[in-house]
């Protein structure tokens, strides 16, 4: 089997002794190229060989067809160093041989000539020859396009001369090796395909033909090519499946009859190399199973060599169905049992291989594969079980023990003895041979497969591996057991809505949990099966009367899911109006009974829950019931609007809900809940009825709830009681959602016009809004105002007051009424444009709440005062600002002094002319108070008009007053100023000094000696002041005081005459003495610096008030002149 | 010719199940059911060999000693498993791939149906004599 | 060919009976009407164009299908332009809608035109989401008859 190709030697042996040694041992060293034929991709291969001698009979006759141990290459070898010596005996001796060569076709050879350099080196003594022998060698025994003639130098020697000469000479060995190989085995190749063409002729038989192709696997395998070899394996293995499947159909070849003779062995699949089987095969003795062990073994040892140890694995499974299916084809007879034992030795001898072989990264590919043997091995064990009788239902017959024995008799000699008790054999024998060891073995090995097929993902056939555990258990009178399994089963399958698998299971668990006496669950799954729509009819009616039975014996409430049992397939909220606390809620409730009879429910009830505020807002509730779709969607579907913007200019459809949609989504909920989680939810609020009959099918039932608080409400769990029977649904699908409004009663005040005016008499409006309540007729709401506003209910009376009851009719949920109001806000003196603050309480009797309205009212005009001065001569001036836009007549427009008897102020306006006044157009009116009635005492006046609303009648006439003071207000002083060219000058002229003359002259002494201080203010741009800018003054006896100051133009034109300040001085000592009348007191009491204290309004008439002076520029050299305007 | 021909679902759940012998039904859905594993395994996207793998029909999934169970995905996602015997053994590939092509232009005919709302089982007298052509008549 | 207008006039009408364009917020609800017409067409037309494909390799070639194969045989033409940020965002560019071409080849009635869109975005929803990709299709007019559909998957 393992023959390396042949090399022959011949010549000069014992210089290839000398170097044999090193040529086998280097040669495999390395790899070369083989460059094949027929387009095949070159591979890299090592070359090993095994050298013989040469003789004339080695070489094959022709039509002998074996590759192994055919000479590949003849080499001669000769150390002949001179030309002499060779041209005498070497030549011939090479011819010789070379002609025999020839003689059988053969063409490939070698011949070495080894070169000492040492000999030469004593040949140097001669000329140096033109030829070397190796050149001559060439010349004589010429090859077509291959160096076959080569020399080998110092070969024994160490140097790198030497080593180079060996590298090429290797390399040369092994290249004509190989292509020595490619013509055989192209010759082979075409041979075997001849050979293959003739099958279908009489006298071929396969048993040669395999052996034929095999040698080419051997030879492929040898050169490494493990792929190759396999393919040639796997062509056989497909040749002999199609030869059985022919069979079948077409005629049976005579050599395929030696297979189908009964088998009466059944030795596992055995991975070592068997010679054993070669040995039967080839004298033509063996079984299909032997010659499928043996196929099989090769394969799977060149994929060992491979390192592929899960296509082992891969490939046994349809090996072995395989060959099962053939047994049957050619109608092989065996006894029962002995196939389930060579599948069960066949699957363990692969997977302990896998085990032995795959490295930990492939640990999963392995698996993925090994599951199936696993479950195969699995399966057949119970085959064998029942058919020995050892399941834990059986005892054993014996004849089922004597089948037994002869089974392991028959399977052979075990092949891993030296590892029992884990060898396949072992492993059939030991559980065998007891119920008990059977029963381990069989659990052991059906753990494995589960956790197998678990780690690869197959959990469905993990599942059902658990099924048949199931059924064992139940065997073994441990349903408690078998109970795991089957809800793990009823999990997968309601899952995904296997109903049929599903109700079968839920059989077996009801079985299960009869046995065990568990009357809880056990009802559960009457109750299920009893509605299932996978179980026929009369399992059904049953199961129900089971479920009726059971339902009197139980203490505890039982909850059950109530999908497919009692369930709400719709409800509608059948209130058509808005719904407010407290109203009744109906709803329309559709429950479907799958249950074959009528029931009597005890109650039926639907939580309601109030929803979070913030859900409510993201707009996950959707108010509509019922889908529209007809597709079922497991997204919510998007929102999208029409969208154009104007700015872009592009119009779009635009998506609201993005995220809600593309939310990732839980993959399983709903209905499909794990019946032991189902709990009763504790909920306050639920829609409720009491003793229903149920039919079976759609029913129609309402029921009701109230609730008194606000908030939007979701339809949560549905409970139906029947006895101790819960069903409990916790979702209805699509969500129910209602609103419970609250709104409080509301009320506001309402303007017709833009703005309310203060003293005027108005309409306002009160908005009476119910909310959500109902408000009875004859409700009473209070109304106060604040101060200055007064209302009224009826316009045409004047009758206001400060608070005032408005008796309402009757209100129905979210309805407005209005009730008229008047209102007048007293508008009193008005100083500025601030509008007049006012509130109104509204108090609610119905419902104790209390609303305060501000209000804002316009005032429709305001007033302000002056006084002018001429000399002794006052005036005073009131004018009157219009506010709104809305015109005023003002009429009677009168001035009293409040305190004062004497003070008569003279009317200069026509006090009982019409004035207008608004926004746009002012009034204005005008006192002359002569100098006897000034005082130096404050006088109040009061101002009073009477005005009305330009567009009313004469009934709407409203007063209006005024009050103000006027302090000490009579002439004390009066300034007189003048400014006149420096002597000798006409005018004044810029830059050239002028006198300024003032004189102080008292008209009325307040005090005595008082002390007066005046400073000069001017413009400094215009004019500058020469020396002093203020002085203080005592107006003597005289009542006159003159001063004279300097004061120079600095620019041309006409200039406002610098103005005189004057004010009453007050030294540091006479602080206090003044102080009180001042009001200007300095805040440090120590400080006794002197000050200066202002006149009052009106005390000092300036007669020089807006003068202007006359000046030249600079160059003029003209007088003055004084111009006053 | 098939035994049993099945429809599943996108989620896997079964929309229609046929099998020549109706007392087999239950046997054939559990192997049925099983099978799915094989058909998720050799589709889960993401794994080295369903990028080769990019025909819908996916070949023997799960052979057992005497039925052989063919699978087919729809690229909605829709599995067609159909059911032979193993002894059947002039069934070449390209039958089962003949099987499943009309399986699944009979399945499309049913979604454009626009009474069959898509994910419901099956019923339609001309998808079942579809079917019918697939099965073995006994 | 008057099969191919026929498709045209029933699209048109369809959208013009259930468009209304009036009160917002029914605006609202009748595009998404037309847009769920066009899923369910979209879901159960995709079961039969996909019937001779062979399985998609990832997203990027299922969108490449919808762009040639499947617009083609809607729309008589493929999708001009397909972009995508490879994060799930794509963007179908037509630049000669069927459904706008016939409507405007101005600017001037642009506003209009998104209804005219509405069908198709479902359509590409429905066959996206038999498909086993969930998204959103919105669409934008920026110039009749081009037009943008922008395709917006679910991440996981």
């Amino acid at each position: 089997m393992e023959s390396k190709p042949v090399i022959t030697y011949a010549g000069d042996l014992n210089l290839f002794a000398s170097l044999q040694s090193t040529l086998e041992k280097r040669l495999s060293e390395e790899t070369v190229e083989w460059r094949r034929s027929y387009g095949r991709s070159p591979k890299m291969v090592k070359v090993e060989a095994d050298f013989v001698p040469f003789n004339e009979d080695i070489i094959p006759q022709e039509g002998e067809w074996n590759i192994s141990g055919h000479p590949l290459l003849h080499t001669y070898w000769t150390e002949c160093s001179n030309l002499e010596s060779y041209k005498s005996t070497s030549r011939e001796e090479i011819n010789a041989w070379f002609s025999y060569l020839k003689l059988k076709n053969v063409h490939d050879w070698m011949i070495v000539v080894v070169d000492h350099a040492d000999i030469r080196k004593a040949n140097k003594a001669k000329l140096l020859p033109r030829t070397t022998v190796l050149d001559k060698v060439k010349n004589d025994f010429p090859s077509k396009n291959s160096e076959r003639c080569i020399s080998l130098l110092d070969p024994l020697k160490n140097d790198s001369r030497s080593r180079e000469s060996w590298q090429s000479f290797l390399h040369r060995v092994r290249i004509l090796v190989l292509q020595a190989y490619n013509y055989h085995l192209g010759r082979y190749e075409e041979y075997v395909r001849t050979q293959r063409e003739r099958r279908n002729e009489p006298g071929w038989t396969f048993n040669r033909f395999f052996f034929l192709q095999e040698e080419l696997a051997f030879v492929f395998e040898m050169l490494g090519l493990y792929e190759e070899a396999l393919v040639q394996y796997d062509e056989l293995d497909a040749l002999f499946s199609q030869f059985v499947i022919n069979s079948n159909v077409g005629g049976m070849p005579e050599w395929l009859t030696q297979f189908c003779k009964p088998c009466d062995t059944w030795p596992g699949l055995c991975l070592l190399k068997s010679q054993a089987l070669l040995e039967k095969l080839r004298e033509g003795k063996s079984s299909l199973l032997d010659f499928r062990n043996y196929l099989f073994s090769r394969q799977c040892s060149l994929l060992l060599l491979r390192l592929k140890p899960w296509e082992l694995a891969q490939r046994a499974l349809p090996f072995l169905h395989n060959c099962v299916k053939e047994l049957k084809v050619l109608e092989i007879v065996m006894p029962p049992g002995s196939i389930a034992c060579w599948v069960f030795l066949s699957c363990l001898e692969v997977l302990q291989t896998c085990e032995i072989f795959k490295e930990s990264s492939q640990v999963e590919a392995c698996s993925l594969y090994t599951a199936g043997l696993r479950s195969y091995a699995r399966e057949k064990l119970h085959e064998l079980g029942i058919l020995c009788g050892l399941m834990p239902d059986m005892e054993a017959t014996s004849e089922q023990l004597h089948l037994v024995v002869s089974l392991l008799s028959r399977i052979g000699n075990d092949p891993h003895a030296e590892k029992a008790p884990h060898s396949p054999h072992a492993k059939l024998c030991e559980s065998l041979s007891s119920k008990e060891a059977f029963l381990k073995n069989y659990l052991e090995m059906s753990e494995l497969t589960i956790s197998t097929f678990k780690y690869i993902g197959q959990v469905r056939n993990a599942r059902l591996i658990g099924y048949d555990l199931a059924q064992l258990y139940l065997k073994l009178k441990e349903p408690h057991k078998a109970v795991t399994f089957l809800l793990d089963m009823l999990k997968t399958y309601q899952q995904e809505g296997w109903e049929k698998l599903q109700a079968k299971t839920e059989a077996e668990l009801a079985a299960c949990y009869k046995a065990m006496g568990n009357t809880r669950s056990y009802i559960k799954f009457c109750a299920y099966l009893s509605a299932s729509s996978s179980v026929v009819q009369e399992e059904k009616e049953h199961y129900f009367r089971e479920l009726i039975t059971l339902k009197k014996m139980i203490e505890k409430d039982v909850y059950l899911r109530s999908y497919k049992l009692l369930f709400i397939t719709d409800v509608k909220i059948q209130n058509s109006e808005v719904i407010i606390p407290g109203s009744k809620i109906q709803a329309s409730v559709k429950i479907s009974n799958l249950f074959p009879e009528e029931i009597t429910c005890n109650s039926v009830s639907v939580s309601v829950v109030k929803l979070e505020e913030s859900t409510v807002q993201k707009g996950h509730v959707r108010t509509t019931s019922g889908s529209e779709d007809s597709i079922p969607l497991p997204e919510s579907s998007p929102d999208l609007i029409h969208h154009h913007d104007g700015n872009t200019g592009t119009a779009r459809i635009h998506c609201f809900n993005v995220s809600q949609v593309l939310q990732r989504r839980d993959s399983h909920h709903s209905f499909h809940q794990d019946s032991s989680k189902i709990t009763k939810d504790e909920c306050e609020i639920a829609f409720y009825c009491q003793n229903l009959r149920l039919k079976p099918g759609d029913n129609l039932v309402t029921l009701n709830v109230q609730i008194h608080n606000e908030g939007v409400y979701s339809l949560k769990q549905v409970s139906v009681e029947w006895g101790k029977l819960w069903f409990i649904q916790n979702h209805i699908i699509p969500q129910v959602t209602f609103h419970v409004l609250h709104e409080p009663c509301k009320m506001d005040l309402h303007q017709n016009r833009g703005e309310l005016l203060a003293g005027v008499p108005q309409n306002l409006e009160i908005n009476v809004n119910s909310g959500s309540n109902h408000v009875p007729p004859g409700t009473e709401v209070i109304l106060k105002s604040s101060r200055g506003l007064l209302l009224s209910l009826d316009p045409s009376v004047e009758d206001f007051s400060d608070e005032i009851k408005v008796v309402l009719a009757g209100i129905k949920p979210f309805q407005t009424i209005k009730v008229t109001l008047h209102v007048l806000a007293h508008l009193g003196p008005q100083r500025d444009n601030n509008t007049v603050e006012h509130q109104i309480n509204l108090k609610w009797l119905y419902l104790d709440q209390c609303v305060t309205i501000p209000l804002h009212f316009l005032p429709p005009f305001m007033s302000i005062n002056k006084l002018h001065t001429c000399e002794k001569r006052k005036y005073v001036q009131i004018i009157v600002h219009g506010l709104t836009s809305e015109s005023f007549i003002l009429v009677n427009s009168s001035l009293k002094s409040i305190d004062s008897k004497q003070v008569h102020p003279k009317p200069l306006s026509l006090s009982n002319g019409t004035l207008i006044v608004n926004t746009e157009q002012t009034a204005g009116f005008l006192w002359e108070l002569r100098p006897e009635e000034c005082a130096l005492s404050p006088i109040k006046f009061i101002f009073s008009v009477d005005y009305l609303p330009k567009h009313s009648d004469q009934s709407m006439v409203r007063k209006y007053t005024y009050d103000f003071r006027l302090d000490s207000h009579k002439t004390l002083y009066v300034v007189k100023a003048q400014v006149i060219p420096a002597k000798g000058l006409e005018f004044c002229r810029v830059g050239s000094m002028c006198n300024m003359h003032l004189s102080i002259i008292q008209f009325q002494s307040v005090t005595p000696n008082e002390s007066l201080m005046y400073e000069i203010v001017v413009d400094q741009s215009q004019w500058a002041v020469c020396g002093r800018t203020a002085g203080v003054v005592n107006v003597d006896m005289t009542g006159k005081h003159n001063v004279t100051l300097e004061v120079m133009p600095l620019i041309g034109g006409f200039l406002p005459q610098p103005v005189v300040r004057l004010s009453r001085y007050i030294p540091a000592d006479h602080q206090k003495h003044f102080g009180k009348d001042s009001g200007l007191r300095s805040e440090g009491n120590g400080h006794s610096a002197a000050r200066l204290e202002p006149f009052k309004l009106g005390q000092v008439y300036n007669y020089n008030r807006a003068t202007q002076v006359h000046v030249l520029p600079a160059t003029a050299t003209s007088g003055i002149e004084v111009v006053a305007t | 010719m098939a035994v049993a021909v099945a429809v599943i679902g996108k989620e896997n759940s079964p929309l229609y199940v046929r099998t020549v012998n109706p007392s087999s039904e239950l046997k054939f859905m559990y192997t049925i059911h099983a099978s799915l594993d094989v058909v998720e395994e050799k589709v889960i996207v993401g794994k080295k060999s369903s990028g080769e793998l990019r025909e819908l029909y996916l070949g023997l999934l799960y052979p057992t000693e005497d039925y052989k169970v063919y699978g087919y995905v729809t690229n909605t996602r829709i599995k067609f498993i159909i059911i032979v015997e193993s002894s059947y053994t002039t069934l070449r590939d390209n039958d089962i791939r003949q099987m499943f092509r009309k399986l699944h232009n009979a399945y499309s005919d049913v979604v454009c149906n626009p009474f069959y709302v898509p994910g419901d089982t099956i019923c339609s007298k001309q998808f079942e004599s579809s079917v019918k052509g697939i099965l073995i008549q006994e | 060919m008057a099969d191919d207008v026929l498709f045209e006039l029933l699209h048109m009408e369809m959208t013009i009976s259930i468009f209304q364009p009036d009160q917002s917020e029914s605006k609202r609800s009748s595009i998404s009407k037309l847009e769920q017409i066009g899923f369910c067409t979209g879901y159960r037309l995709v079961e039969r164009l996909t019937k001779d494909w062979p399985r998609f390799k990832d997203e990027l070639d299922t969108m490449k299908f919808i762009c040639k194969e499947f617009w083609s045989c809607i729309y008589k033409k493929q999708i001009d332009n397909l972009r995508t940020n490879h994060q799930g965002v794509y963007v179908l560019q037509d630049n000669r809608f069927r459904f706008l071409t016939q409507l405007s080849q101005s600017k001037q009635y642009i506003e209009a035109t998104p209804k005219y869109l509405a069908f198709t975005c479902g359509v590409v929803r429905g066959a996206l989401s038999n498909l086993g990709i969930t998204c959103i299709v919105t669409a934008e007019v920026f110039s009749p008859p081009t037009c943008k559909f922008q395709v917006q998957v679910q991440r996981i």
